[in-house]
Order: C-alpha cells, then sequence, then structure tokens
C-alpha cells in the first residue's frame, strides 16, 4: 500500500469527463481562434485605411509553425531568410520559400487570390467547389482544381519565368499571352513560362519520387496542354488522410487508423505528413496489430524519410523492441547500435543496452 | 501517483506494446511520441498533437487541482483554463520535453489566482466560505496515519491564505521539496518558506487539543 498522500485525494477522472473537458478546450481554442482572426481583420484593415499593407516577415514566427491570416483585402506576405508557413480562413497552407513575397488579394470564403512577385510558393488547398482559388504569377493565372502544387516566379531577362509544379490534384493555368487557352497541369507534371518564348508551355519531367519504390505514385495521366475547365475529381488530400487515420485512431479502430497511414504513404510519399504517418503505422501495427514485420518496414520507412528528431528517437528504440521480439537478435544488435550512436544519453538509452539478448 | 515535480526522463524503457504501468495520474509512458514531439507537432497546428498532450496529462492536472482546491464544481475550469493557456504559449516553453513539469506550475498559478479571486469574493461578501468535507475528499482506503494528516490539512486549509494554502499542499500532500515549490508558484525559496512557516504555525496550532 503506498504512503503517497497525493493517492488517497482522487477527483473522478474518468473517460466521460475528460471528454468532456477536451470537447470544452477544443471548443474553447477554436472560439479563441476566431477572436484572433478578428483582431487580423482588424490590422488588416487598419493597415489597408492607412494604405499600406498587413506585413508578415518570415522570420517573425518560429521555425516550423503556423501562421493564420484572416480575411484581409491587402496582405502582403514575405519572408526572410525562413520559409514562412501561412494558413488561410478556409484551411488551406501555404508554404512560402525563402525571400519569397505573396499578395493575398482576397481571402473570402467564397474566393481567394494570390498574387506572386517573387520567390516560390507551396500550397495544400483545401478541396472547395463553390470557392475559387487562384493564384498570379506575373501574366500567367492558376486556378486550382486540386489540392497541392507550387509556383515558381523567378525574374529573368525580359520578364518573369513562371514554372508551375503540381505534387497531387490538378490545376488549370491561363497565360495572358494565349487568352481563352486554358492548360490543365495534373500531378507529377510542371507547366513552365519562359519570357520571349511566345506562348509557348512546356512540360518537365516530374520531380522524383521521395518514398519506397514499392509505395511509389502512380504514373500520372498524361498532360492535356489544353483542357475543358470543369473540375476533376479528386480524392482525399493528405491531410484528410491524416485526419482520418487520427479519427480512427481514437475511436479504437486501429486497423481503420493503419488503413488510412498507408493510404497516405500510398498517394502522397512527399509530403510533410508522410514521415509521421509511417512513424504512427509503425506504431500502430507494433502496440495494436501485431504486425511486428509491418512495424518494422513502417518504423524504418520513418526514420528514412527523416521523422523529426524526437519521433526518431523513439522509431529506433521501437525498432530494437521489435527486432528483439522476434528473436532476430543480430538486427536487434545492429539496430541498437544505431540508436545508441544517434543518442548515447537517450531516454532509451538505459533500457536498450539490456534488450538483444545482452549481447 | 503522477507528482507534480519536475519529471525525470519520461521513460527509462523503450516503448512497450502494451503501455502498462499507466496509473489513474500517471501518464503512460513510452506508448507513443514523446512530449518533445507533440509539443513541436502542436506548435505547428496540429490538433491531434493538442489533444494528444491533453490526454496525457489531463488526470494529472485533475488530480493536482482537486488536491490544490477539492471543490469538484469548479476543478475543470481551473483545467481547462490551464491547457488553454499551455496551448496559447507553447512557443514560450523552451524545452518541449518539460511540458508536463511546466504544466504542473501553470495549474499550481492558475489555482492561486482563482484562490485569491475566491478570497477576495469572500471579503466582498459576494460568496460564502464553504468547508471543505475532509471525509469526502480523503480516500477512505487510506492508512489511518496519512488520512490523519490529510484530515488535518484539508481541514484548515479554507483559512488559510492562497499563497500558505497552495504551498502546504504541494508539501504535504504533493510531497515536493521547497526549491520544487518555488519553481511551481513563481516564488523565491525564501518566500516559499515564509510562506510554508506560517501555514505550519497554523497548522500546529489547529492540532493542539
Amino acid at each position: 500500500m503506498t504512503r503517497d498522500p497525493s493517492h488517497y485525494v482522487q477527483p473522478d477522472a474518468s473517460e466521460p469527463r475528460i471528454d468532456r473537458l477536451w470537447s470544452n478546450v477544443s471548443e474553447r481554442l477554436e472560439g479563441r481562434s476566431g477572436r484572433g482572426w478578428r483582431w487580423l481583420a482588424l490590422s488588416g484593415a487598419l493597415a489597408a485605411a492607412a494604405g499600406g499593407v498587413l506585413l508578415w516577415q518570415g522570420a517573425a514566427p518560429p521555425a516550423g509553425s503556423s501562421l493564420q491570416v484572416a480575411p484581409a483585402d491587402a496582405a502582403k506576405l514575405q519572408s526572410a531568410a525562413e520559409p514562412l508557413a501561412v494558413t488561410l480562413l478556409d484551411g488551406s497552407k501555404l508554404s512560402l520559400a525563402a525571400r519569397s513575397e505573396v499578395s493575398l488579394q482576397r481571402n473570402q470564403p467564397a474566393a481567394v487570390s494570390l498574387s506572386l512577385a517573387r520567390g516560390r510558393v507551396d500550397l495544400d488547398v483545401v478541396p472547395r467547389p463553390e470557392r475559387r482559388f487562384e493564384v498570379r504569377a506575373g501574366d500567367v493565372e492558376v486556378r486550382v482544381v486540386g489540392t497541392q502544387f507550387s509556383v515558381q516566379a523567378t525574374p529573368e531577362a525580359g520578364g518573369l519565368r513562371v514554372e508551375v509544379r503540381v505534387q497531387h490534384g490538378a490545376v488549370e493555368v491561363v497565360s495572358a499571352r494565349r487568352p481563352g487557352v486554358v492548360a490543365r497541369v495534373v500531378a507529377g507534371q510542371t507547366w513552365l513560362q519562359r519570357p520571349g518564348v511566345d506562348a509557348a508551355s512546356e512540360e518537365l519531367p516530374p520531380a522524383a519520387p521521395t518514398a519506397l519504390a514499392s509505395e511509389a505514385p502512380s504514373k500520372p495521366e498524361p498532360v492535356s496542354a489544353v483542357a475543358p475547365s470543369a473540375s476533376a475529381a479528386v480524392g482525399p488530400s493528405a491531410r484528410e488522410l491524416f485526419e482520418r487515420a487520427g479519427a480512427s485512431r481514437r475511436a479504437g479502430d486501429a486497423t481503420g487508423a493503419a488503413r488510412a497511414y498507408e493510404e497516405l504513404l500510398r498517394l502522397y510519399p512527399g509530403d510533410g505528413r508522410a514521415s509521421l504517418a509511417a512513424f504512427e503505422l509503425g506504431r500502430l501495427r507494433m502496440d495494436r496489430l501485431g504486425d511486428s514485420a509491418g512495424a518494422i518496414a513502417a518504423l524504418e520507412r520513418a526514420v528514412a524519410l527523416n521523422v523529426g528528431p524526437s519521433f526518431r528517437e523513439d522509431a529506433l528504440a521501437r525498432l530494437v523492441s521489435v527486432y528483439a521480439a522476434q528473436g532476430n537478435f543480430a538486427a536487434c544488435g545492429r539496430a541498437r547500435d544505431r540508436y545508441l550512436a544517434s543518442y548515447p544519453a537517450g531516454v532509451h538509452a538505459a533500457a536498450v543496452k539490456t534488450r538483444c539478448g545482452g549481447r | 501517483m503522477m507528482r507534480a515535480r519536475a519529471p525525470k526522463p519520461q521513460s527509462e524503457q523503450p516503448p512497450s506494446p502494451s503501455g502498462a504501468g499507466a496509473t489513474a495520474d500517471n501518464p503512460p509512458t513510452g506508448t507513443g511520441p514523446s512530449d518533445a514531439a507533440l509539443v513541436l507537432a502542436a506548435r505547428a497546428g496540429e490538433p491531434w498533437a493538442r489533444e494528444a498532450l491533453f490526454r496525457r496529462y489531463a488526470r494529472l492536472a485533475l488530480g493536482l487541482s482537486y488536491r490544490i482546491m477539492p471543490y469538484d464544481g469548479e476543478i475543470d475550469d481551473l483545467v481547462q483554463d490551464s491547457f488553454l493557456y499551455a496551448f496559447e504559449r507553447l512557443d514560450r516553453l523552451s524545452n518541449p520535453q518539460a511540458f508536463q513539469a511546466w504544466l504542473s506550475s501553470i495549474v499550481v498559478r492558475t489555482a492561486g489566482k482563482r484562490l485569491r479571486r475566491r478570497r477576495l469574493q469572500f471579503r466582498l461578501g459576494l460568496r460564502s466560505p464553504k468547508p471543505i468535507d475532509a471525509d469526502e475528499v480523503i480516500s477512505k482506503a487510506a492508512p489511518p496515519d496519512v488520512a490523519a494528516e490529510l484530515r488535518s490539512v484539508y481541514e484548515l486549509l479554507e483559512r488559510l491564505p492562497s499563497e500558505e494554502r497552495v504551498a502546504l499542499v504541494l508539501r504535504r500532500v504533493e510531497r515536493l521539496e521547497i526549491p520544487e515549490i518555488a519553481e511551481h508558484m513563481g516564488l523565491s525559496v525564501s518566500t516559499v518558506k515564509r510562506r510554508l512557516h506560517a501555514a505550519e504555525e497554523r497548522l500546529s496550532r489547529a492540532r493542539r487539543p
């Protein structure tokens, strides 16, 4: 029997109470987020009234953080030496590369319009058929049909070199040099316009997949330089799959969660969430699904995808555990050495040393 | 039992499949991303990471809140306010792995503010003090000597100024060392010693027949 006094003064900490508390905290967080938007909107209005712009410098938020931007008629987003992550009103995310500048001309539920002045912007756009989402770069206009793409504007002699790369879904590109012509660019394709080249567009090879070959994305559909402007059906985005996995996990559906993570890894191997999805998949396979071989594959993949430092440490420690549980002591020893080489004073170091059959 | 003291590294064991070892007040160790990873993800705006941190430490916050303010009707607000404060200021946490100790100090300081407000309301006649029912607060499973000590503390609490009260609970119930109490309360060690001395004096007087 413990003699710790705190053990004998305990509130009701039942799951329903925890659920209710979380529900309240979550709602209040969203509410405060809404108030923040109003404040930012006011800032935008004041800036506009003063004849200026709402200016965010890339150095302001810490690296890896995200900035929320409220509806504002004139907002200029400018990154310094570090990239700048921005979340728009509808949840769409922009990632502004270092030393880039984009003007947010409209940020309303019905329409979002951006103008890229220089540098590169990567976009993860929440699909909404009723909302028009456009990005302009010089005389090129990109209409968003799908979800993930980037636009790069590079000043060259005679004008802007504009490059549109699509990672997922599709966009439509219109150039003032070819009025009435709509180019549809789909996942894996790149559209390029150089200054001085009359109304030409060309396709570049798609970027090399970053994932293991076995889970690389399917080959993109053929490009059609001019396509109808109707929106194509788009599958779940990486964000949706990640959230679906999280919801399944919270509901206790480990199989459903694993399926969503697997789908994310298959469809979006280069997405920023892929490494974390691989880690979570490994954890689920190891802890809940009893699939040690699958857990090893996923955890190794998380490590290969450069999952964040803390997750990496956990992933490496888990690999030691799962190899040990398999009785594969040679692999366990290698995993142990790899962990200790990276984290000689890590939180799992003491325990890891005792694994692998004591070898 | 999870204590409010500054944590040691979360786990000395590699993640285990079962997560066994979790208790009512003690978050499971080694069953997922580390606190640092969750804090970094939460800072990046990932709602799932905030929820994971909440679920990992909600019981710790509830327990600590209850032991300082054993009024079931108020600790929900205290816990919610503490997590909101923490989530909105995650960028200020210099060591993301220290989330647990940081959250504990937020709970302690938020409780102190609420207690000061309560005492002000008492003085203004806006509310009446309600004695703590020690029999309701202390588990019947407590060993007799532990129960007796807890009873003397909880029967005194409502009569103590806020800082003395919080310091006494952290010392007598949470069993924290004085420097830890000072860190949690945001006071100097010498101030904590004075507050504890005053509270212990009152406790001794209350125990006299």
